[in-house]
């Protein structure tokens, strides 16, 4: 099976650089090499600038290298979503970001320092002494290699024997590796990922990465952490120097539990149920039926990503099986048939019914918005200011009191309706299911107020619940140019879209889409293996 | 045998790298009545003031406070703190469409509209558009009184409510942050410290302790860490180098920010106080509490949207308090609450509700409900009673206490009365009825003892603008001219 996989990674590989012609290998080594990128590949790479760890990212990586549990988000700034927590435009260095790192690092250093099994494995060594220069050295080289993501030159290892000065003071060898790990850890080269790469002939402003750095996009973008120590060696070995070999990485890395991990995190930033607000249980629950299926799709059956869409089981726990009054599951979770429940897929699911909530409940226009700017990747602009409209209060329609469907009247209403009209007729269709992903024929504290659950979507037909939304939107052919649009919004770090970018979407898309859509295994494949992924545009101020 | 002061402890260290503070007593003066350093303080409270009609907070009659206070107010009187307090009530920030925004004024949409003129002084951008427009009052006034901190803590900014606890709208975004500075022409957002743990390690970076056998092993860390820190700056500066244009802008804010640190390992300026101390290490932060639903009332019963504020702003205010004390830095902005605060209430009140929700009849209407919101910024002004009253408890370098050479200004997000939005009366969403709450006797502020005073619709930066003169910082703040009569002098 796994030789199978390989097979097909390393063609699909060889089929997208057959498409920007480039066959047999890459681009020459050095200023974008004799030949040099395409003009097609030109034609899609994006800009991308200096990109600081997120929290995430900043946890994940420090549980890689040093074995340390961390939970950075309680202390460094926020990372703002749009609605990933990695657009670099957004981010900004401060004094609580340089104080927060110094502070983490201190943290930390001084646990791996006094902890044995922690910090035994970072030594290729025995030091012989609180004097043995060499051991440290060598610590410096190796452990600088992995925090840094690339070897250290020669005068950055100078500049860090330093440290082994403190050693000799306190006489205690790991005082040096103390000072050394604060260094590492608030160094600009472990707080961003630093793309410099070489400039590119004749193409100014455009600049092919180092493998290393190659292999830090593809590590961070796949596993959400730092380079593993094979893929440095890879990277140093030339291994990532060819579409096919970048292939064979991309495959060993999709194998690594993390990447699922990784997945249903994007997935969760782009549906805005990152955060679910239940009991612990009840979001336990939602979060294994999510990435079950999410791993199922993708990474198993290795189907298009609408069968998310399409699923006519799910996984539950006991406790979710009871949460939605679903059969119980066989054991601690398993597979249920959802039945004629009327449900089917993601939308079913109560992490996605809990997304947007709003008002005590559901709210029929966020629910319309998700729909249409998450998984059809439109544009609604917001309210003109001249319409002075109220957001942050449930609307009255002619009857405060009236029932939810009377009062949620904008997309009848003169002035509103031209955005409206796209809004609650698919939020309507979703209103049996409450925001916690329960089916209910009424709402909330208001038995008078039977739900009919009807919905539209404007162009495609009518529809009730998750399961005959789902099949209109599959039938409307536009959400798998989302979806790669979502992945690259991702992989780049930045929500706004350039035309090379477009590009690329496209060109991916038709090439990760077979007879029933588009497989997002391949399409991640296809990604990273692609010659503009390989290279950078230099961002321009504006 | 007496207690050695810091200064003979520093002086005894004998080749330990910390610079001796340059006397205050021989500072020029800056304010009419002051001799000691100043302090300023600017808090914000993501609230309202009041709905329905109904309002708990505006004292009942315009004179003293002694007395007269609301039941929002009450903590000023439980930390005694009321004679140097004043309560300027009956403010409005006015609004406007795009393009029409009056100098000062607000968007139409509520939410966070206020928040731009009410911190800088500066008319918001457009509806929609939360962020700050100009730079804020904490930086104008440390920028003229900041003296020798303006090289490490120009300004601490801290922020008290640990998240946005909104389930899945987001991080609050510019709701989280009242900070913007003028760097070199460019205004730069200055992100709050919210960890009390990192906030409490950055203030006492450099402290060494008197006990020999400590300080031996405090200024070798201290060596350590600048030998670090000079590394990491080092190839940051050598990075920056090899940037384009755009990452070379991050990357010097960056480097910015590490000289800073730098600067903070390098020396350390203690007052001859016997006061200043250590404060005890507060140790792990309080965990962060999860997102609650609106309207789920369960999750907040259980303690939801709650990382344990209360203990957070109790080591926030004496960090605050002690920075203050040692001289370490003169300005501090405190964010409280977020704009549109989602704090739960419920571990301080009893109340299963957020802030934003109890100007929402969610503990009821009327005055029940008034009452519920009032506690809401009690909350909030019994912090701020604390610290002033740490302040006066406080002898400052001059001998008199260190309130006297503090002003301090809490900021509300909005009041109560006509929304524009909704185009109704009687609301919380309105920058009608707003109110300040101005603590403090540095040049002047409060010498007749705390007061209320009836604002007669003025800007609530005119409030800042009195506290800005009573420092001797001139000028005003942004767009927004003009002061209050009656709270200096």
């Amino acid at each position: 099976m796994r030789i199978k996989k390989f097979g097909w990674a390393v063609a699909t590989a060889v089929l997208f650089a057959a498409c920007v012609g480039d066959i047999g290998g890459i681009p020459g080594e050095g200023a974008g090499g004799p030949e040099g990128p395409t003009q097609e590949v030109l034609n899609e790479i994006g800009v991308n600038g200096l990109r600081r760890l997120t929290a995430a990212e900043y946890d994940a990586t420090v549980k890689d290298l040093l074995g340390v549990t961390v939970d950075s988000e309680a202390v460094l700034p926020e990372d703002l979503r749009t609605p990933y927590d990695n657009d670099y435009t957004l981010q900004i260095a401060s004094e609580a970001l340089v104080s927060s790192a110094d502070s983490l690092a201190g943290q930390i250093a001084a646990e791996v320092v006094a902890d044995t099994a922690l910090r035994d494995p970072l030594m290729a060594c025995t030091p012989s002494g609180a004097d043995d220069a060499e051991c440290y050295r060598e610590f410096v080289q190796t452990f600088g290699r992995r925090a840094l993501r690339r070897p250290l030159a020669d005068e950055e290892v100078e500049s860090f024997m330093r440290f082994a000065a403190h050693a000799v003071t306190a006489n205690d060898f790991w005082i040096a590796v103390d000072s050394g790990l604060r260094a590492f850890l608030q160094h600009p080269d472990f707080l961003y990922r630093v793309e410099l790469g070489t400039a590119v002939d004749g193409e100014p402003g455009v600049f092919r990465l180092t493998d290393y750095e190659l292999a830090t996009r593809a590590s961070y973008l796949l596993i959400g952490s730092t380079p593993p120590n094979w893929l440095l060696d890879d990277a140093e070995s030339g291994a990532l120097a060819t579409a096919a070999g970048m292939a064979t990485v991309v495959e060993k890395l999709i194998e690594d539990d993390k990447t699922l991990e990784r997945v249903a995190r994007f997935h969760a930033m782009w549906m805005s149920y990152e955060k679910l607000p239940h009991a612990p249980d009840i979001v336990d629950g939602m979060q294994q039926e999510t990435r079950a299926l999410l791993k199922r799709v993708i990474f198993e059956d290795q189907v298009p990503w609408v069968e998310l869409l399409r699923s006519t089981e799910t996984y539950l726990t006991p406790a979710l099986a009871a949460h939605y009054e679903l059969p119980a599951p066989d054991g601690a979770g398993s597979w249920v048939s959802y039945g004629d429940s009327g449900r089917q897929g993601l939308l079913s699911q109560g992490s996605f019914l809990s997304a947007v909530a709003k008002f005590e409940g559901t709210s029929p226009v966020q629910r319309g918005l998700l729909i249409r700017t998450r998984l059809f990747c439109q544009t609604i602009e917001r309210p003109p200011p001249s319409l002075n409209v109220n957001t942050d209060e449930p609307p009255e329609g002619p009857d405060p009191n009236a029932c939810k469907q009377q009062r949620y009247n904008m997309w009848q209403t003169d002035g509103c309706k031209a955005c409206h009209a796209q809004l609650e007729p698919v939020g309507f269709g979703l209103e049996n299911y409450d925001s916690a992903g329960r089916y209910i024929e009424t709402e909330r504290d208001r038995p008078d107020c039977p739900i009919d659950g009807k919905g539209n979507l404007d162009g495609v037909g009518d529809f009730s619940g998750p399961a005959e939304l789902s099949n209109l939107m599959i039938e409307a052919g536009k959400v798998d140019e989302c979806v790669a649009t979502q992945l690259l919004r991702f992989a780049l770090g930045r929500f706004e879209l350039d035309a090379e970018d477009e590009n690329f979407v496209s060109r991916l898309v038709g090439e990760a889409s077979g007879e029933n859509g588009l497989e997002m295994r391949k399409l991640l494949v296809g990604m990273l293996t692609s010659e503009a992924f390989r290279h950078r545009r230099e961002e321009v101020a504006k | 045998m007496n207690k050695p002061t810091r200064r003979a402890v520093l002086r005894g260290l004998g080749g330990i790298c910390v610079g001796l503070p340059f006397l205050e007593l021989f500072r020029p003066k800056q304010a009419a009545a002051s001799s000691g350093p100043l302090r300023y303080v600017v808090m914000f409270a993501g609230t309202s003031l009041g709905m329905s009609g109904q309002d708990s907070v505006v004292p009942s009659a315009v004179g003293p406070l002694a007395g007269n206070l609301s039941r929002a107010l009450q903590p000023l009187a439980t930390y005694n703190v009321e004679d140097k307090a004043s309560y300027v009530s009956n403010m409005e920030i006015a609004y406007g469409s795009d393009g029409s925004i009056p100098a000062g004024g607000r968007a139409v949409p509520w939410h966070a509209s206020s928040t731009c003129p009410l911190l800088c002084g500066v008319r918001s951008a457009s509806a929609g558009d939360e962020s700050l427009q100009g730079p804020t009052s904490d930086w104008v006034v440390s920028n003229a009184i900041g003296g020798p901190t303006l090289a490490t803590r120009p300004v601490l900014t801290y922020r008290i409510q640990a998240a946005f606890y909104r389930g899945s709208n987001g991080t609050g975004g510019n709701r989280g942050l009242m900070s913007m500075r003028d760097n070199g022409g460019n205004l730069e957002k200055v992100p709050p410290q919210f960890s009390p743990k990192v906030a409490f390690d950055d203030l006492f970076t450099g402290f060494i302790p008197p006990d020999p056998g400590e300080a031996a092993k405090a200024k070798f860390l201290l060596e350590r860490r600048k030998s670090v820190i000079d590394l990491v700056r080092g190839d940051a500066d050598k990075l920056t180098k090899k940037l384009g244009a755009v990452d070379k802008i991050r990357m010097e804010r960056h480097f910015d920010e590490l000289r800073v640190l730098e600067a903070k390992l390098q020396a350390v300026n203690l007052p001859d106080s016997p006061e200043c101390t250590m404060i005890t290490d507060p140790g792990a932060d309080p965990a962060v509490g999860g997102a609650v639903d609106n309207g789920d009332t369960g999750g907040y019963a259980g303690d939801g949207a709650w990382s344990d504020e209360e203990t957070r702003a109790n080591i926030m205010v004496d960090l605050i308090h002690m920075a203050f004390v040692c001289d370490l830095s003169r300005v501090a902005a405190l964010q409280f609450t977020y704009a549109q605060c989602f704090l739960n209430m419920n571990p301080v009140f009893g109340m299963p509700s957020d802030i934003h929700e109890l100007g929402h009849y969610s503990m009821g209407g009327g005055i029940d409900g008034a009452n519920a919101m009032a506690d809401g910024v009690s909350w909030h002004v019994g912090h701020m009673a604390r610290l002033m009253d740490k302040l006066r408890n406080t002898t400052d370098v001059d001998g008199g206490n260190i309130l006297d050479n503090t002003g301090l200004v809490m900021l509300f997000e909005g009041g109560w009365g006509y929304d524009p939005e909704q185009d109704k009366q009687g609301t919380a969403h309105s920058s009608q009825n707003m109110g300040v709450l101005v603590g403090g006797g540095v040049g002047g502020l409060n010498a007749s003892g705390g007061m209320h005073i009836d604002g007669g619709g003025a800007h609530p930066v005119q409030a800042i603008n009195s506290v800005m003169g009573a420092l001797g910082v001139p000028g005003q703040l942004g767009e927004v001219s003009g002061t209050i009569p009656g709270l200096v002098g």
